[in-house]
């Protein structure tokens, strides 16, 4: 087999050649846990993933483990592999995936689940754990599966196919686990049933087939039984204590070709503290821990000077809640305009968004900048305590178009429990106050002889409401997919302003991810058929086939209604109450009947809301007396 | 005229002539070189491109040679405008799938460095399969370039020690004479003769190893420019077709930049 002439018939052969730039080659002979950390979709969408950078960091500076990518190849490179019968290797070393200790998955969207199953075939490991147990039990040399990501705060739908999960931060975590199955190797102590057990005691590590789950008739689930009584009934999720003496990737792999994220991403804290009530980010990566202006400032420093990437992307889930962002910028802003660096804000909130923070961003070539409101109404946006008010987005708005900018894109979401048609003519109120906004602008330009601006344009987007586990909304009903079409439809109807252009998702595919986000055991039979049905790359449009889908569901008798359109009992058992993400039942069914009585719940900054997470600990939170006194002195 | 190791190395790993020794050694820049209106020094670099790098298009070489810069802390310079970047000319295309053992490309830098130092901060910066052979002033423009020279390496099934050497003379025979190819051109494809564009060809049949080896000529000036691909698919009539990997397969090599003499080495 000549390799080259193979990559010569794919398209994007830089995808399959690895070789680049800061990527970790290991000495076999002195490596004694390989891993390979699999991501089910492309090169392009994994090689930007923050995350495989730090763990592939993290595994890598220890001795003895040897840490390896995987992407999903394309499918023009899937039928070459099939052809020539050619295993799924990962890219350092060109191994086989059969060849390494662990085998690892980032779970980051539910339509990634079937690529699971697609890489694990053409890797040629057997999909289940049960048979994975069995073939290493008649002397095969078995790779133990593991998951990791924030789709494993809902693993159940995955259970049939891994070993093992990895609940919560994993820097610490994977280190520890790949020590004790070094230590459990080399003192002869190693089954695979005796890791696993010996896994699930660290604690942050949930073994599915240590839980039996039963059901009731109706399909609602009735108990979980564990098998061993020295593991945890419920699997606390581990975090990062201290985020700036944390492990920090310095140096990073470079892609050569292009791909969706290639910049400096720069973590700059962890957690969230505003609440919203329909968002599972913001409550599963609690509590929030901060890293320090000075330590953010070198890590970046080191990052470019290893790089040479031009662009540094202070990332977060909503980076203007950095309580030290002022010093951080001016600290970054010192040397990034010399070296024609330029500095990405993302996630930025209307309500925090500031002339002071424009100017400093001014040099963000995009004209357009993007702000989510999510809720068209004052009263829809106090149920989902989103906590802006349109007199802030207006204001943000304005900022933006003082300083030149023409374009404004707004995010919304619509099917938000108690949602009315009034909600859906608000959204289109909002862009049109927005327009106006811009023609109020523009006049005072006018007077004040400044250029013309033009025209503007208001991009408005939105998705469908899918409820998510770990969050006030995990019990409530998801809309019906002919709802969901009917009120796309609807806005398209009322939205007759040319200024304002109107995107929406496909409600189909809100549908397929509602089922597995809150999806029980009972979804493994539907993912092994969709395998055997050759579906792959659900989160591609062009290979998305909904009608495949509910075939699937009805072929293996799984009502996709149940996960969605049914709505989960406040007392029912819920699939993932066997993780424990720090936030608690109780705070989360104390914000769902806020939101019924439309109430808001203040973020962090303000007050406590004691959702409970402060209890895993971490320093630099905002649940930290400490910090809390520095934020009163400043 | 001291060819580098690495470049020998590789010429002899890929079974190819190294192209002609450049001046390499060339004097120290002088703040003389630099433009007065500009304040900036032209640099012709010379590099390789082989193995897994061949696969890596005109494009993204050129973002992933900025960075490169960036990160070799050389003093390079940025263009002004609104969207500051180092600029890179390339001499040739390059299709991906093509080594090469002879690119060139121009870049701009802001101070005095010497050859030596661009070699020795740039190159570390690089993998194995991508490195700088020559650094210097440019002495002649992207446009006297009129020729490349490619090796190829053909393996095939219908190639064998019997037929080989009469497959070698079928192919150099149909390389001289008019060959109609369908030729992508910027109105659309259309069939074209493409025998005008090979000035020379030179196949033989290597008996220890039983692979076809060409040795090609062909025009690489703006107007008239040929991929060597269109060789391997002209070959295509004799009976070589390269639809299965496990039983036949070719490399293709770029060896040399010539001027349009045809001749002189071009740098």
């Amino acid at each position: 087999m000549n390799i080259d002439q193979l990559l010569k018939s794919v398209s994007k052969p830089g995808r399959y050649t690895g070789g680049e730039i800061g990527q970790i080659i290991k000495d076999k002979a002195d490596v004694r846990c390989r891993w390979a950390f699999c991501f089910p979709d492309t090169y392009e969408i994994g090689m930007s993933n923050l995350g495989i950078r730090l763990l592939y960091g993290a595994l890598n500076r220890e001795d003895g483990i040897w840490c390896e990518r995987c992407f999903a190849p394309w499918t023009d490179m899937e039928e070459q592999m099939r052809r020539y019968d050619i295993p799924l290797w990962a890219l350092e070393s060109g191994d086989p995936l059969t060849a390494f200790d662990v085998v690892a998955f980032t779970l980051g969207y539910e339509l990634s689940y079937s690529n699971v199953l697609y890489m694990l075939d053409l890797a040629r490991i057997p999909l289940t754990h049960e048979e994975r147990a069995a073939r290493e039990a008649a002397g095969e040399r078995m790779p133990i599966i593991i998951g990791g990501g924030c789709c494993t705060y809902n693993p159940e739908p995955l259970t049939d196919f891994f070993d093992l999960f990895s609940i919560g931060e994993g820097e610490e975590a994977l280190p520890q686990l790949s020590r004790l199955y070094m230590e459990m190797k080399e003192n002869g102590t190693y089954t695979r049933e005796d890791f696993l057990h010996e896994a699930a005691k660290l604690g942050g590590f949930y073994v599915p087939s240590f839980y039996t789950v039963t059901y009731h008739d109706d399909g609602t689930i009735s108990a979980v039984t564990k098998k061993y009584d020295d593991i945890p009934d419920r699997v606390t999720k581990c975090i990062i204590k201290n985020f700036d003496t944390s492990y920090f990737p310095e140096s990073t792999f470079m892609p050569f070709i292009d791909t969706v994220q290639d910049r400096v991403m720069l973590e700059v804290y962890r957690g969230c503290p505003r609440g919203c009530r329909f968002c599972q980010a913001g409550m599963v990566y609690r509590p929030i821990r901060e890293k320090s202006p000075d330590v953010l400032a070198r890590q970046a420093k080191c990052l470019y000077e290893n790089t040479g990437y031009e662009e540094i992307s202070l990332s977060s889930l909503s980076i203007s809640d950095y309580t030290r962002l002022t010093e951080l910028t001016e600290e970054l802003l010192s040397w990034t305009d010399d070296a024609r660096v330029n500095l990405a804000l993302p996630s930025l909130r209307a309500d925090t968004f500031t002339k002071e923070l424009m100017e400093r961003i001014s040099s963000v070539r995009t004209s357009t900048l993007t702000f989510a409101p999510e809720a068209g109404t004052q009263r829809l946006r106090d149920v989902i305590n989103k906590n802006v008010t349109e007199e802030e987005i207006l204001r943000a708005c304005n900022v933006a178009f003082a300083a030149g900018k023409n374009q404004v894109k707004l995010y919304f979401m619509i099917g938000h429990p108690t949602e009315t048609r009034e909600d859906l003519d608000g959204i289109y109120d909002l862009s049109e106050h927005v327009v106006h906004e811009f023609y109020v602008n523009k006049r005072q330009d006018k007077q004040l002889g400044k250029p013309n601006k033009g025209g503007v344009q208001v991009t408005l987007s939105t998705a469908a409401f899918v409820p998510k586990p770990f969050t006030a909304f995990q019990w409530e009903k998801q809309d019906a997919l002919d709802v969901t079409m009917e009120k796309q439809q609807y806005l398209r109807g009322i939205i007759t302003d040319r200024k304002v252009k109107f995107n929406y998702h496909d409600a189909k595919v809100g549908r397929i991810e509602g089922v597995f986000a809150r999806g029980d055991r009972k979804l493994c039979r539907a993912l092994l058929e969709a395998h055997r049905r050759g579906v792959r790359f659900d989160a591609w449009e062009e290979f998305f086939s909904y009608e495949t889908w509910m075939e699937i569901f009805s072929a293996v008798g799984v009502d996709p209604d149940f996960y969605t359109t049914r709505g989960f009992g406040e007392d029912e058992i819920l699939p993932w109450d066997v993780i424990d993400c720090g936030v608690t039942k109780e705070f989360l069914l104390r914000e769902k009947h806020k939101a019924y009585e439309t109430k808001t719940t203040k973020n962090c900054m303000e007050a406590c809301s004691a959702c409970g997470a402060d209890r895993l600990g971490g320093e630099q939170t905002w649940c930290n007396r400490e910090l809390c006194k520095y934020r009163q002195k400043n | 005229m001291v060819q580098p190791r690495t470049l020998q190395i590789q010429a002899e790993k890929l079974n190819c002539a190294a192209p002609a020794p450049r001046d390499t050694v060339a004097p120290d820049f002088l703040m003389d070189d630099i433009h007065p209106q500009s304040r900036t020094l032209t640099v012709r670099l010379g590099f390789y491109k082989v193995g897994r790098m061949q696969f890596i298009s005109h494009l993204d070489l050129q973002r992933f040679m900025k960075r490169a810069f960036v990160r070799s802390g050389l003093p390079i310079w940025f263009s002004e405008g609104f969207n500051p970047h180092p600029k890179m000319v390339f001499s040739t295309p390059l299709s991906i799938g093509i080594q090469s053992l002879c690119e060139f490309a121009d870049t701009k830098m802001t101070s005095p460095v010497t050859p030596a130092q661009i070699l020795d901060a740039l190159n570390p910066c690089m993998p194995d399969e991508l490195q700088l052979f020559y650094a210097a002033p440019p002495k002649m423009k992207m446009t006297d370039i009129g020729f490349a020279r490619y090796e190829m390496h053909l393996h095939h099934p219908a190639v064998t020690k019997e037929t080989g050497a009469a497959v070698a003379a079928e192919l150099d025979a149909m390389y001289s004479a008019p060959l109609i190819l369908s030729k992508r051109s910027k109105s659309g494809d259309k069939d074209t003769d493409i025998s005008p564009f090979i000035r020379k060809t030179e196949t033989v049949f290597d008996r220890e190893t039983g692979n076809l080896h060409i040795r090609a000529t062909l025009c690489a000036d703006n107007a008239n420019f040929l991929n060597p691909e269109y060789l391997i698919r002209a070959a295509a009539e004799k009976g070589l077709v390269f639809d299965d990997p496990m039983t036949a397969w070719y490399d293709i090599m770029r060896t040399e930049i010539l001027c349009a003499d045809g001749t002189t080495p071009f740098c």
